[in-house]
């Protein structure tokens, strides 16, 4: 150990010195958030695709999205990307209590965040939207079926013409929050890992490197969200 | 510290924004697609703010930099080379079976070519210098 000055006990050996191996662990996350990207981005180029050749059904069908809910969601996702944040400007000036309050913060966010996208998935289970056996899409058919039809879905009525772009429009969007809520919950587990390490004193101003690591995963899973909102609940016309 | 707390009300103020805009009457005034054209230029800043502040890519070394552009420039080639074939499927009359069935020439009898107004675009049955083999000898199954 000839470099005592820029050694800490968190340096692995294959590295020269800390900042080294902060940049190394950086682009390794990166490379693998730029997988990501590209897994997210099928779905989105799916949806693209079928939204240009089914625009009217697909504006339809997401009118029946209970958009509040998403919005709300929005918010929580934006406070809790800025709790993160919080973490890591914390654990870069030391203040290792801050950190954990900040990280706990995200993860009741996020666990607010999956109530109700959960609650959402109850309303529209429903009403039938799930793309399963029990899936009716058009008010006349629920209407002389005896299924409820909600006042929502009075003012903008189902056509059941559009019934089968509905069902893809269904897949679609249960696929996409729905693997982007697994990403939610593996970054409760995540979160939770980071806040043992906290609790166990292995975060330093000098080796913060976890906090950035596992905040770049939370970002990344917001930044899928912000675009998950818009194209699935906003773009009803 | 501001950075981020300035970040921070700038993506609320976007996500009102986009719910804002959504809600206008955009119908009524015949520009739906206009409502979409905004919300995904609302997404873009709002993704662009957090990789570049949240996630310090403004800060980070050049070589992170440049990987996170290349995902987003593959991400790019997926989707211009995958519109550039849906999108311009009905450009030719040849197309068919993405483009509604209504808008092609029908033939008469499936399966059999005949002329239509778009015939000289159409490759006929002989065409290419292909010639059907015709006076085939029989196989020896064939009877």
């Amino acid at each position: 150990m000839s470099h005592a000055e820029i050694s800490s006990p968190a340096l692995q050996e294959q590295f020269d010195d800390a900042a080294q191996q902060k940049d190394a662990v950086t682009l390794g996350m990166w490379l693998f958030l730029a997988t990501e990207i590209l897994f997210f981005g099928g779905m989105f180029m799916g949806f693209s695709v079928y939204r240009q050749r089914y625009t009217a059904a697909f504006a339809e069908t997401a009118h029946h999205l209970l958009m509040w809910y998403g919005a709300v969601n929005t918010a929580i996702l934006l406070c809790s990307s800025f709790t993160v944040v919080l973490a890591v400007h914390f654990a870069h000036i030391g203040r290792n209590k801050a950190v954990i309050s900040s990280i706990i913060a995200t993860m009741i966010l996020g666990a607010a965040f999956l109530c109700l996208k959960g609650r959402e998935y109850y309303i529209e289970y429903t009403e039938h939207l799930i793309p399963n056996t029990q899936f009716v899409y058009g008010t006349e058919q629920k209407e002389r079926m005896g299924i409820e039809v909600t006042q929502e879905e009075k003012d903008h009525p189902q056509t059941a013409a559009f019934a089968p772009q509905a069902r893809i429009f269904m897949s679609f969007y249960f696929m996409m929050t729905g693997v982007h809520a697994t990403h939610m919950i593996v970054g409760e587990g995540i979160f939770l890992w980071l806040l043992i390490t906290c609790l166990r004193g292995k975060i330093t101003p000098e080796y913060f490197t976890p906090v950035e690591i596992c905040g770049l995963y939370w970002h990344f899973v917001d930044i899928v969200w912000i675009f998950v909102f818009p194209v699935l609940y906003l773009l009803h016309y | 510290m501001t950075t981020y707390v300035l970040v921070f009300i700038s993506l609320m103020v976007l996500l009102v924004a986009t719910v804002w805009v959504a809600l206008l009457p955009w119908d009524k005034w015949h520009q739906t697609q206009v409502s979409v054209v905004i919300a995904l230029i609302i997404a873009v800043i709002k993704a662009t703010l957090v990789v570049l502040f949240f996630m310090h890519v403004k800060l980070a070394p050049k070589l992170t930099q440049t990987f996170v552009v290349a995902a987003f420039v593959w991400l790019g080639i997926m989707f211009v080379f995958s519109f550039s074939d849906y999108l311009t499927r009905g450009w030719l009359p040849d197309s068919s079976g993405w483009v509604a069935e209504s808008t092609l020439p029908q033939p008469a009898t499936k399966g059999e070519w005949v002329p239509t107004e778009h015939s000289a675009m159409r490759p006929g049955p002989d065409t290419n210098g292909i010639q059907p083999v015709s006076g085939r000898p029989p196989r020896h199954d064939a009877k």
